[in-house]
């Protein structure tokens, strides 16, 4: 992978990782909903994502600000999907079709949720 | 031909599944048509370079087991073509592999790193496509289109590929740890059951806390997942409490503990995140934990809401349910026993878990229920009494 492929890639943990923060945050705040497999579904699919460098687990992600959280998890999963999308399967390190599996579902499970 | 050439047929074929990936809306019928095709093309692309096979290469044998056939009378729609189209691509694949050259041709397969890496990408593209069709099935299903019962068997088939595909991924490019090959081995059979998909996941669990070097990641996911079956629990056992197999007391005791562990096994996660280790996150565990969610969600959800007490009762047998439970809380406090040094920090009041001999239906309990159960037999006339008998 060249660096600008690998840039997409990092985009796109860092983009998952916040959404997963705010899922997250969400599962606690909203311990009556189903925000939990929302949570579940974007750790799994950043879990699938390959690693861009070393170290191979993601450094811990800032909270991003926001004042509708489900739109901006909406959002950053969309942008990360945009991220991969933009990585030609030629030349994108192996898992990564998995990976993109994943966060389609991971993006499926929090449309039109209400927090 | 070379080696080149199938890497471009890999290329196209992961283009053509990427094409499915991006549509808006995922149609399970022509993904289900398409899945047959697909799962035996790649299982011959994956098999054709191993040669004589070595027979510790159980998953890719395991793997061979097609999918469910739909019964005669069902709609089977046209295959989707993007997939149908991939299954070619995996087709000529392995027709390349078959004929690729080897270096060392009495160990065919594990010892040429070339071959394996490309079986590795090619069990890829075959995890990826098997997790299609739970996705879609999930999709239609929130959409408020049921599945049928063989496409719920055809779900079924293609978790367990993933699961098994994501295993070669893992293992192929590593040369030197043959012997974990022989870790794979999954029992073959129709739909996994919830219980089943619990059993998988709490051994992969017990493979991430024996681990000599665990992976932060396979840890990280572990608490998630122990956050998630904590809050399904809840559920199961609501249903549990409404169908009589749990004292209504305490069924509301373990939902309250259960509540209270759903956040303090998130933060647990949140303070793993931050561990770094070598070792990376293990996509077959990541498979298992999906399977896991898919089907404790398959009881106790509806849509994106969580199902009524009632409807879980009536879904899946209040004495099951509790078996899940009571298997979930035993992992729990595994990990909370293994991990405790960083557990302890989150734990107050020792609520990361419930003891799983509470979640037990007591005699009492299903007396009762057994009662509703039983018919008044008919009265049945026995005669005099043997004393007044003369003889």
């Amino acid at each position: 992978m060249n660096d600008h492929r690998s840039d997409r890639l990092a985009a796109a943990h860092q983009l998952l990782g916040q959404a997963r923060v705010l899922s997250r945050d969400l599962a606690r705040r909203h311990p009556e909903t189903t925000w939990i497999d929302a949570y579940v579904a974007i750790d799994r699919a950043q879990a699938q994502l390959p690693d861009v460098d070393e170290p191979a687990t993601s450094a811990p992600t800032p909270a991003p600000t926001g004042t509708d959280d489900a739109r901006s998890c909406s959002e950053l999963l969309q942008e990360a999907q945009a991220a991969l999308a933009r990585i030609e399967a030629a030349d994108g390190p192996d898992g990564l079709l998995l990976a993109r599996v994943y966060l389609a579902e991971a993006i499926t499970e929090v449309a039109g949720r209400q927090p | 031909m070379t080696i080149t050439t199938f890497k471009e047929l890999i290329d196209d074929a992961e283009r053509a599944l990427g094409e499915i990936v991006e549509r808006p809306r995922l149609e399970p019928g022509p993904l289900i048509a398409a899945w047959p095709d697909f799962h035996r093309m790649a299982v011959h692309a994956l098999s054709a370079a191993s040669g004589a096979r070595p027979s510790r290469w159980f998953a890719v044998d395991h793997l061979t087991d097609g999918p469910p056939i739909p019964p005669a009378k069902a709609a089977v729609p046209a295959p989707d073509p993007a997939m149908r189209h991939a299954a070619r691509l995996l087709g000529a694949a392995g027709d390349l592999l078959a004929s690729a050259p080897r270096t060392a041709p009495d160990d065919a397969l594990l010892d040429d790193e070339l071959i394996r890496a490309a079986q590795s990408r090619v069990a890829g593209i075959l995890a990826a496509g098997a997790h299609l069709i739970p996705s879609a099935l999930h999709e239609a299903c929130v959409a408020g289109q049921g599945p049928a019962h063989w496409q719920r068997r055809v779900s079924a088939h293609a978790t367990r590929v993933e699961q098994l595909a994501a295993s070669i991924m893992r293992h192929a490019p590593r040369a030197k740890d043959r012997v974990e090959d022989l870790a794979v081995i999954a029992a073959p059979g129709d739909a996994p059951a919830l219980e089943d998909a619990v059993e998988t996941w709490a051994r992969h669990a017990r493979d991430t806390l024996t681990s000599r070097h665990p992976s932060a990641r396979d840890l990280q996911g572990l608490a998630g997942d122990i956050a998630q079956v904590a809050a399904h629990s809840r559920v199961l056992v609501r249903g549990a409490g409404s169908a009589g197999a749990l004292d209504l007391p305490t069924a509301r005791a373990l939902d309250a503990i259960l509540g209270q562990a759903v956040p303090k096994w998130l933060d647990a996660a949140h303070a793993w995140d931050g561990m770094h280790t070598v070792t990376g996150a293990t996509p077959e565990k990541i498979a298992a934990s999906h399977a896991l969610g898919r089907a404790l969600g398959a009881v106790t959800r509806d849509g994106k809401d969580w199902a009524t007490p009632n409807a879980v009762a009536r879904r899946l047998d209040p004495d099951r349910a509790l078996r899940v439970v009571r298997r979930g809380q035993e992992v729990a406090r595994e990990v909370a026993d293994r991990q405790w040094p960083l557990a302890s920090a989150i734990a107050e009041q020792g609520l990361l878990y419930i003891a799983p001999s509470r979640a037990t239906t007591t005699t009492q309990n299903l007396h009762s229920r057994l009662r509703k159960r039983l018919v008044q037999a008919a009265p049945v006339d026995w005669g005099e009494p043997i004393s007044r008998l003369k003889v």
